[in-house]
């Protein structure tokens, strides 16, 4: 928990602890000005950490009433860094006349607000208000979060149309930009338009499109360098301390890919799933089950996890690799893993994890992905007592009855702590992770 | 060079904003010359199946390998 109370009415937001290994943050950007109502779960401000640019939302509603950090400074774990005033959540208006406290910045910056025509703009209330009519179109504005009242109507009457929303919700979802953005983009020959796709549009996406235009600027020393230093330390750690086995078993997917192409095959695009998320869904079940490969060794004895946090090992294109978590991922779908992780990549890929991502994981998964080698025997990540490493999906000969059939298989491997667990842990962990997956995609159905 | 030619690419780069998708050339597999994995290319598809709502079944993944025969197949599926 990031807040915690100062007064009855307002609580402080603290740079958060975004890992175990975190001790300061800095602020990169912020996403919300004084006077701005936020939600639970609203991104409020981006924190650069040695790993990554981290979005880390507020777990209480409430109104901001002041930015104590201003960005670009770096501030130790736990520090306060923003006051919320909670007492004026819950009142049911517009971000409408906060109250103007004083602010560690030179001028008003704009806020977070919509750019374009049809989006909400300071002091441009249109005269007469829009009307929904139609309980389609209401409910669809409610879904895409449209403020009816910002809507352009275009129907006789002031009447939105179901293309009105439409229209609103992709402006304002995809043309919103931060204060820190706007002063970036002023000057340079970038346009809106270079941003598609891209929610809220932060100073870190206009970095990155400025220096893809200009590929030859000289870098300056590189995340990628830091990164590189931070597995050094964890994997050399790692290697000192953990007395390592490894065991490996050669699984058979032929059920679960047969039945999982059957069901993809019936599935729009967005909804396949593909075997690398049926694996981490597996390995997340078959951890819960064995307790003595799912949780930490700390000051010399086993800590179990009470639920399967999975650690993903994901490499980033610049070099490196990260190992954002998935929470409780045990208790997840074939389909709800295969979102998660798409949504996973696609915030690596954009180096803007959120704040969650990097929870402590229980235990991790190594994937080499389709074109690999065949088998990985990994590094554990301290204090974790285990890591799962698939190798390429393949096939290979298999024999079924006396005879070679061909099969899509995978080598998977357990490493595990030595002093946590014994290579029969490991190998149990593995037999179950054939029969788990021999049923998971039947048992969905 | 198409239209699809242009939303092929930027789909590409909406996935990986880090690769240059001019660079790529039409008739080379474009996942190993953008470094995409499985999960990109469901991605790039899904881009794909939103801009010009078409939707390339797994069984036809092997037929869009290059920036050119996935413009061919979307350019053929459009007719149809």
């Amino acid at each position: 928990m990031t807040m915690s109370a100062r007064t009855q009415q307002s609580v402080e937001f603290r740079m958060p602890s975004l890992g175990a290994d975190m001790t300061e943050g800095r602020v990169t950007e912020w996403l919300v000005s004084p006077g701005d109502e936020v939600e639970r779960g609203q991104i409020i401000v981006v924190v650069e950490t040695d790993k990554s640019d981290i979005e880390v939302e507020v777990f209480q509603p409430g109104v901001i009433s002041q930015l104590l950090v201003e960005e670009g400074e770096k501030v130790p774990v736990g520090t306060p860094i923003a006051l919320i005033d909670v007492a004026g959540a819950g009142v049911s208006e517009g971000p409408s006349e906060p109250k103007q406290p004083d602010r560690p910045k030179q001028a008003a910056s704009p806020k977070l607000a919509v750019t374009a025509p049809t989006g909400r703009a300071e002091g441009s209330e249109p005269s007469r208000p829009p009307m929904i009519t139609s309980p389609v179109v209401r409910r669809l504005a409610t879904d895409l979060h449209v403020d009816v009242a910002h809507v352009h109507a275009t129907g006789p009457g002031g009447r939105v149309h179901r293309d009105d929303v439409l229209a609103a919700s992709r402006t304002s979802l995809r043309r919103r930009i931060t204060p820190r953005a706007r002063r970036l983009l002023e000057g340079t020959a970038l346009e809106l338009d270079a941003f598609a796709g891209i929610d809220v549009i932060t100073g870190a996406d206009v970095v990155r499109e400025l220096s893809r235009r200009t590929p030859l600027r000289a870098e300056q020393p590189s995340r990628a360098d830091t990164m590189r230093q931070q597995i050094a330390t964890l994997m050399a750690r790692s290697w000192a301390e953990i007395p390592h086995y490894h065991v490996t078993k050669r699984l058979d997917l032929s059920s679960m890919i047969g039945e999982l192409q059957a069901r993809n095959n019936e599935r729009s695009l967005q909804e396949r799933v593909l075997p690398a998320a049926v694996l981490l869904c597996a390995s997340a079940r078959v951890a819960a089950l064995t307790p003595a490969c799912n949780g930490w060794w700390r000051d010399g004895h086993f800590e179990p996890a009470s639920s399967v946090a999975l650690g993903v090992i994901l490499s980033v294109r610049e070099g490196g690799i990260i190992a954002p978590t998935i929470g409780a991922a045990n208790e997840l779908t074939t389909t709800e893993m295969m979102q998660r992780l798409s949504e996973l990549v696609q915030r690596v890929r954009h180096g803007r994890l959120r704040g969650g991502d990097l929870a402590e994981a229980s235990i991790t998964v190594s994937n080499l992905g389709d074109r690999g080698a065949e088998s990985v025997l990994g590094v554990i990540h301290p204090p974790q007592v285990a890591l799962v490493g698939f190798g390429c999906v393949h096939d290979d000969l298999w024999a079924v009855g006396g005879e070679p059939v061909v099969r899509p298989t995978v080598v998977a491997s357990l490493s595990g702590d030595h002093r946590a667990s014994d290579g029969l842990a490991g190998s149990l962990y593995l037999t179950q992770l054939q029969s788990m997956l021999d049923t998971i995609i039947s048992e969905e159905s | 060079m198409t239209d699809l030619h242009q939303l092929i690419r930027d789909a590409i780069y909406l996935v990986a904003p880090d690769v240059d998708p001019a660079g790529i050339a039409g008739d080379v597999d474009f996942r190993e010359a953008a470094g995409l994995d499985s999960m990109d290319l469901l991605n790039v598809l899904a881009e794909l199946a939103r801009t010009t709502g078409i939707e390339v079944p797994e069984a036809d993944y092997a037929s869009v390998a290059t920036i050119d025969d996935l413009a061919a197949y979307l350019a053929a599926h459009q007719l149809a």
